[in-house]
C-alpha cells in the first residue's frame, strides 16, 4: 500500500496541465469506444437471446454455440486470440484496439442475451395466452405485451454486465493494452 | 351452420388422452360445461381456440378449422376468451388493457377503441378504475376488466373458462351479475363453471364432460331432473 501511493504521488507531481488533457482525453475517447462496443453488443445480444428463446429445436440452441465459450473464458484470453490467433490462422488482423472493442462487443453481447433469454422466460407463459386469444400473432405479442414486461427484469443485470464492462475496459486502457501485448 | 363444430376430437398429453374422441355443435346460444376437476373442460375451451392443438379430428369456428395455423387468428378474434386467473397485462393500466387488442389488431382508432372501452367499463361497472393499474384491483374487479377486454374485439362467442372460481363470494356475485347481463342482450357464451345454480338459471344447455368424454349433453331443465348416478352425484358432490 505505501509504495503504490508513494509511486503515484510521485509520478502525479510530474504531470504537467497538457498530460492531465491528454490523459482526460483519451479516457473521453476509451468511454466513448467502449459505450459503443456495450450498444453493438446489446444489440447483438438481443438477436441471439431472442433466438433462443422461440420454439424451435436445434434453432434456438445454435447461439449458445457462439455465447458459452465467451460467457465461460477471460475476456483478456478472447482478446488475446483475437489479435496473436485469428492472424495466424487467417488474413484477418486487426489493429490492437479494433480487437479490444469487437471482444468486448462479443463479449457483452454473450451475457446480453443470457439475460434476455432469462427476462422473457421469466414472464409467464399465461402472458403469452392472452395475448394469442386476443388475436395477437408471436410478434404483436412480444412487442406489445411481454416486451415491456420483460424489460423491466432485464435492466438490473444488464447494468451489473455494463458497469463490469466499463472496469474492464478501463483497466484495460490503464495498463496499456500496448504494452501488456508488446504490440507497441 | 353450428358456430362451433366439433368432429371426432381427440387430444392427448403424451400418452394420457385428455379429450376421447369428441363430437358437439354448439350454437348461438349459451352453454355450461359441467363437470369433474380434471374431466377436460379447460383443454376443451383450448383447442377450441387453438392454444391446445388437437391429436384427432378437427373443430370448426365458423366453418374455419383450428388444424391450419394461419387461421388461428381469425378464430380467436371470433372467440373471445376469459381465464380463470384474469391475466390481464400488469404492465398496462385498464384502458389500455381493454383498447390495445382492438388498436393493434382491429386497426380501431384510438378514440374510437376508447369510446368503446369507456362504455364497456361502464358495463362492468368500472369506468371509475380507467387509468389503475390491474395490482391496484382486487381479484373480481381484474376480472370485470378481463371480461371488458374480450368483449372490446367484438367476438361472436365468449369462452369463460371457470371465472369465478379464484373470486370470493362477494365478488363472484359481481361477476356473475355481469355475465348474466350479457347473457340477457344474447351474448353467445360458452361456459366452465363450478356454479351450478348460475348455469341452471342462464344456460339453455349443459355439457356435462366426464374422463375426456361427453357424459351427457341436455337442455338445462333436461339435466337437472334426469335420473342418472354419475350426474347425481357430481351436483351433491359441488352443492
Ligand atoms: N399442459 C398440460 N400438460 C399435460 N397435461 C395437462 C396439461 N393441461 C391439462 N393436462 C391434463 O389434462 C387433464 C384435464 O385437464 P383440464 O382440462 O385442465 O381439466 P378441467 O379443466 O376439467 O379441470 C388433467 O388430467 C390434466 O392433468
Ligand atoms: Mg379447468
Amino acid at each position: 500500500m505505501d509504495g503504490s501511493q508513494f509511486f503515484f504521488t510521485e509520478k502525479a507531481t510530474e504531470l504537467s496541465y497538457q498530460d492531465l488533457i491528454f490523459m482526460l482525453n483519451a479516457a473521453g475517447t476509451t468511454l466513448a469506444a467502449t459505450l459503443f462496443s456495450l450498444l453493438i453488443g446489446t444489440l447483438l445480444g438481443f438477436i441471439l437471446g431472442m433466438i433462443t428463446t422461440f420454439k424451435i429445436p436445434v434453432l434456438n440452441k445454435l447461439p449458445y454455440i457462439f455465447i458459452e465459450p465467451l460467457r465461460n473464458s477471460p475476456l483478456v484470453v478472447q482478446l488475446f486470440l483475437l489479435f496473436y490467433g485469428l492472424p495466424m490462422l487467417t488474413k484477418i488482423n486487426f489493429s490492437k484496439w479494433q480487437a479490444a472493442f469487437i471482444t468486448l462487443g462479443c463479449n457483452t453481447a454473450a451475457f446480453i442475451a443470457v439475460i434476455v433469454h432469462a427476462s422473457v422466460a421469466a414472464i409467464p407463459q399465461h402472458q403469452w395466452e392472452s395475448a394469442y386469444a386476443l388475436g395477437h400473432s408471436y410478434a404483436s405479442s412480444f412487442t406489445h405485451i411481454i416486451f415491456g414486461q420483460a424489460f423491466r427484469i432485464f435492466i438490473p443485470p444488464a447494468l451489473n454486465i455494463y458497469i463490469s464492462q466499463l472496469h474492464t475496459s478501463s483497466l484495460l486502457s490503464f495498463i496499456g493494452f500496448m504494452e501488456i501485448t508488446h504490440a507497441g | 351452420m353450428a358456430v362451433i363444430d366439433i368432429k371426432n376430437v381427440t387430444k392427448k398429453f403424451g400418452d394420457n388422452t385428455v379429450l376421447n374422441n369428441i363430437t358437439l355443435e354448439l350454437n348461438d346460444e349459451i352453454s355450461a360445461i359441467l363437470g369433474p376437476s380434471g374431466s377436460g373442460k379447460s383443454t376443451m375451451l383450448r383447442c377450441i381456440n387453438g392454444l391446445e392443438p388437437i391429436q384427432q379430428g378437427d373443430i370448426l369456428v365458423d366453418g374455419v378449422s383450428v388444424k391450419t395455423r394461419s387461421n388461428l387468428r381469425r378464430i380467436r378474434k371470433t372467440c373471445g376468451m376469459v381465464f380463470q386467473q384474469f391475466n390481464l397485462f400488469p404492465n398496462l393500466d385498464v384502458i389500455q388493457n381493454v383498447t390495445l387488442s382492438p388498436i393493434k389488431i382491429l386497426g380501431q382508432k384510438r378514440a374510437s377503441a376508447e369510446k368503446h372501452a369507456h362504455s364497456l367499463l361502464e358495463k362492468v361497472g368500472l369506468l371509475e378504475k380507467a387509468r389503475h393499474y390491474p395490482a391496484q384491483l382486487s381479484g373480481g374487479q381484474q376480472q370485470r376488466v378481463a371480461i371488458a377486454r374480450a368483449l372490446a374485439m367484438n367476438p361472436k362467442i365468449l369462452l369463460l373458462d371457470e371465472v369465478t372460481s379464484a373470486l370470493d363470494p362477494e365478488m363472484t356475485a359481481d361477476v356473475l351479475k355481469i355475465l348474466e347481463s350479457l347473457a340477457g342482450e344474447g351474448t353467445t357464451m360458452i361456459m366452465v363453471t363450478h356454479e351450478i345454480s348460475f348455469a341452471r338459471r342462464v344456460s339453455k344447455r349443459i355439457l356435462f364432460i366426464d374422463q375426456g368424454s361427453i357424459a351427457a349433453d341436455m337442455p338445462t331443465d333436461a339435466f337437472f331432473s334426469v335420473d342418472d348416478q354419475r350426474i347425481q352425484k357430481f351436483l351433491q358432490h359441488v352443492g
